[in-house]
């Protein structure tokens, strides 16, 4: 799954800000997914536009009400975020809900797809009030978070902080992403693909699927944390579903 | 290299990113072609019996199997090793255990270093070698904690735990507020008073993991905030899995029962020492305040300066026994004497040492510090229990350890120098 140069000719985001070569000689995946069952299926299921129905979880009313909209003041506005902008309310900027609505789907579908495919989903936040959710919804969905401090070289340097060779995450999901920036772009050299919620005032160029939208209030980041459980919980269970139709064994009865 | 305006519309949605990932596969031997190969055609493994596993876990495979292999034949050393010794030693090499093998070593190979682990020892190869983690992910690579990914995944683990007991305390407490409990008792709180954090090694220990200064410091905060909720007591038990018992030192001394001699007068004997000196002394109760030393005079005519003898008298004087007991003391400056309790072994030079000219002697002080010990610790048996710990506690039952310090080469003492002028 971490194979990610057809992703770079795909993007243009991701074409431009990801130099060449640096992510030569990472260990990939790619073998097991080859010889999934399951993998005919994941190419049929990629034909659809909306595999996982997750366009009806995201409504514009629902993110309004958990705020999601609101920015942060127009002297911290991130110039990359521009587009983004619906306008200003009192020198604060509103996030166009629609453009935001649009990038939910987009995310919440990719992420719902690296589920299926039993990918490796981390979760990582630097909002302290809700680190213990996120930690939670990881457990609960069996993936994996990250909400402590980021040190330079966690992935990029796996052999040494982890003191043995380890299979990388397969998709960052960046919750909040204003103080994971160190995270962000460890992602972006190994050319693995990142969702993030990015607010007004964050760079949202190393992020794979940025997704505009207010990552400060407790409740709208409980919101996104709904919505992503949702995404992986459906991914798997699809995956599951199709494992027992096709009826090979699931890689947990395997081990 | 890519020509994006060959793409799709469809997989210019971003759902069809995934399908990079294959294409990228499919065509990374034929990169140079403009030309992009239908990507949506699944790719056909020829070696269907290709692996199912992970690199992280064939390399933990491959560890796994060197450290075993690399153990065995250290085993084999170790067993022919065993043999050899036995055969050295004359005994049976079926029957040799552990702790012939370590006197066996003592003996061949004495060693004069302080360090027990830098002395030559022979033990099995598991007992030297550190134990290998297992591994901490599926055949896929999928790793088992949730929070593998932090580096820290036991430690953090727990913290999170921690915290889940402190949101479950808050629900107590607002549950017992609407019932109209506004201040807890203060039973419901955890009592940490007798109690000690563990330290950095012990919580590495516990999570297998490198925990810096920083950690332990967040994790000791972070459990305080949690025996520090009113309602700590319901988190108990994970509490006590990082505390320990304080550390009380305890001065117990041993007061045994007073003896009596032929007379009926209670008496006791107990021993003291002081720099290279010891002394033992002998108390017989109902006296007048004689003194005896080295059974030839007494206090006075032994200690010709008055700090020693202020130094002999005031264990008496502080329990108000002064003139109520009699008191018997003997120096000795020989160790096995000592053992012994008489000086039998010394000759009558050395006797006559103890008892020459005042004027010539020396190290009346730690004579009179030998003394003094030995008679605070014989009178224990003659006060009360608050007594003991009054005599304790201003330091009267408390062994003075310092000693002479070696000379040192290049000096003309312990730390004095010789006189050095410049040239």
């Amino acid at each position: 799954m971490v194979a990610m140069r057809g992703l770079r000719a795909l993007d243009p985001i991701f074409r431009r800000t990801v130099p060449f070569g640096i992510a030569r000689g990472v260990s990939t995946d790619v073998e097991l997914a080859a010889n999934d069952a399951l993998l005919p299926k994941a190419y049929a299921l990629l034909r659809e536009p909306d595999a996982f129905k997750v366009k009806d979880l995201v409504s514009i009313s629902e993110m309004m009400e958990n705020r999601m909209h609101l920015g942060h003041k127009k002297t911290l506005l991130n110039p990359f975020m521009k587009p983004f902008i619906y306008g200003s309310r009192f020198d604060q900027l509103i996030i166009d809900l629609e453009q935001s609505r649009e990038h939910m789907v987009k995310a919440l579908n990719f992420v719902a797809h690296i589920a299926y495919n039993d990918g490796i989903i981390l979760l990582i936040s630097r909002h302290n009030e809700t680190a213990h959710e996120v930690e939670k919804c990881a457990m609960e969905c069996k993936e994996f978070a990250h909400v402590r401090p980021w040190y330079q070289g966690m992935l990029t340097n796996c052999g040494t902080s982890f003191g043995t060779e380890i299979r990388l995450p397969d998709l960052g999901l960046f919750i909040t992403t204003r103080g994971s920036q160190t995270a962000a772009n460890e992602f972006a050299k190994l050319m693995i693909p990142s969702v993030g919620v990015v607010d007004t005032d964050t760079d949202p160029r190393l992020i794979t699927y940025p997704v505009p939208g207010n990552d400060d209030s407790t409740e709208t980041i409980r919101y996104y944390i709904r919505l992503f459980k949702e995404a992986i919980l459906r991914g798997k269970e699809r995956r599951k579903r199709d494992l027992e139709d096709s009826g090979s064994k699931s890689r947990e009865v395997l081990s | 290299m890519w020509n994006r305006a060959l793409l799709s519309p469809v997989l210019r949605d971003g759902a069809h990113k995934v399908l990079g990932v294959v294409a990228a596969r499919a065509n990374s031997s034929t990169q140079s072609s403009t030309k992009l190969e239908n990507v949506l055609e699944p790719m056909v493994r020829k070696d269907e019996k290709a692996q199912k596993i992970n690199r992280a876990m064939r390399a933990y495979l491959e560890r796994a199997q060197t450290q075993e292999k690399f153990l065995s034949e250290k085993k084999e050393e170790f067993e022919l090793g065993k043999r050899h010794l036995a055969n050295i030693m004359g005994w049976d090499p079926e029957e040799i255990t552990q702790e012939n093998i370590d006197e066996a070593i003592q003996y061949l190979l004495p060693s004069g270093l302080f360090e027990p682990k830098a002395r030559p020892m022979m033990k099995p190869p598991e007992m030297i070698f550190a134990k290998q983690k297992l591994a901490e992910f599926d055949y896929t690579g999928r790793p088992h904690n949730s929070l593998f990914y932090t580096a820290r995944g036991n430690f953090y683990g727990r913290l999170h735990e921690a915290f889940s007991h402190v949101l479950r305390l808050n629900e107590h407490q607002l549950a017992m507020r609407k019932k109209g409990v506004r201040t807890p008792e203060a039973a419901e709180q955890f009592d940490l008073r007798p109690y000690d954090w563990i330290n950095q090694g012990e919580l590495a220990e516990l999570c297998l993991e490198r925990i810096k200064d920083e950690h332990h410091d967040y994790f000791i905060r972070s459990m305080t905030r949690l025996a520090e909720h009113p309602y700590s007591n319901m988190a108990r038990e994970i509490l006590l899995k990082y505390l320990k018992p304080k550390q009380v030192e305890t001065h117990e001394q041993e007061i045994l029962p007073l003896m009596h001699d032929e007379a009926g007068n209670p008496y006791m004997e107990a021993r003291g020492e002081r720099k290279s000196l010891r002394a033992i002394v002998k108390v017989t109760g109902n006296g007048t305040g004689e003194t005896l030393i080295n059974k030839s005079m007494s206090v006075d005519e032994y200690f010709p300066e008055l700090k020693d003898r202020l130094q002999v008298m005031f264990p008496l004087q502080f329990v108000g026994l002064l003139n109520k007991v009699d008191v018997e003391a003997t120096i000795f400056k020989r160790h096995d004497e000592y053992e012994l309790g008489e000086m039998a072994k010394s000759t009558e030079e050395e006797q006559k040492e103890l008892i020459k000219p005042l004027e010539l002697r020396k190290g009346q002080a730690a004579e009179a510090g030998a003394i003094r010990l030995a008679l605070s610790r014989a009178l224990c048996s003659f006060v009360t229990e608050e007594d003991v710990k009054l005599m304790r506690l201003s330091g009267l039952l408390t062994k003075d350890k310092r000693k002479r310090e070696r000379k040192k080469p290049g000096k003309r003492g312990a730390r004095r120098r010789y006189p050095w002028r410049k040239r």
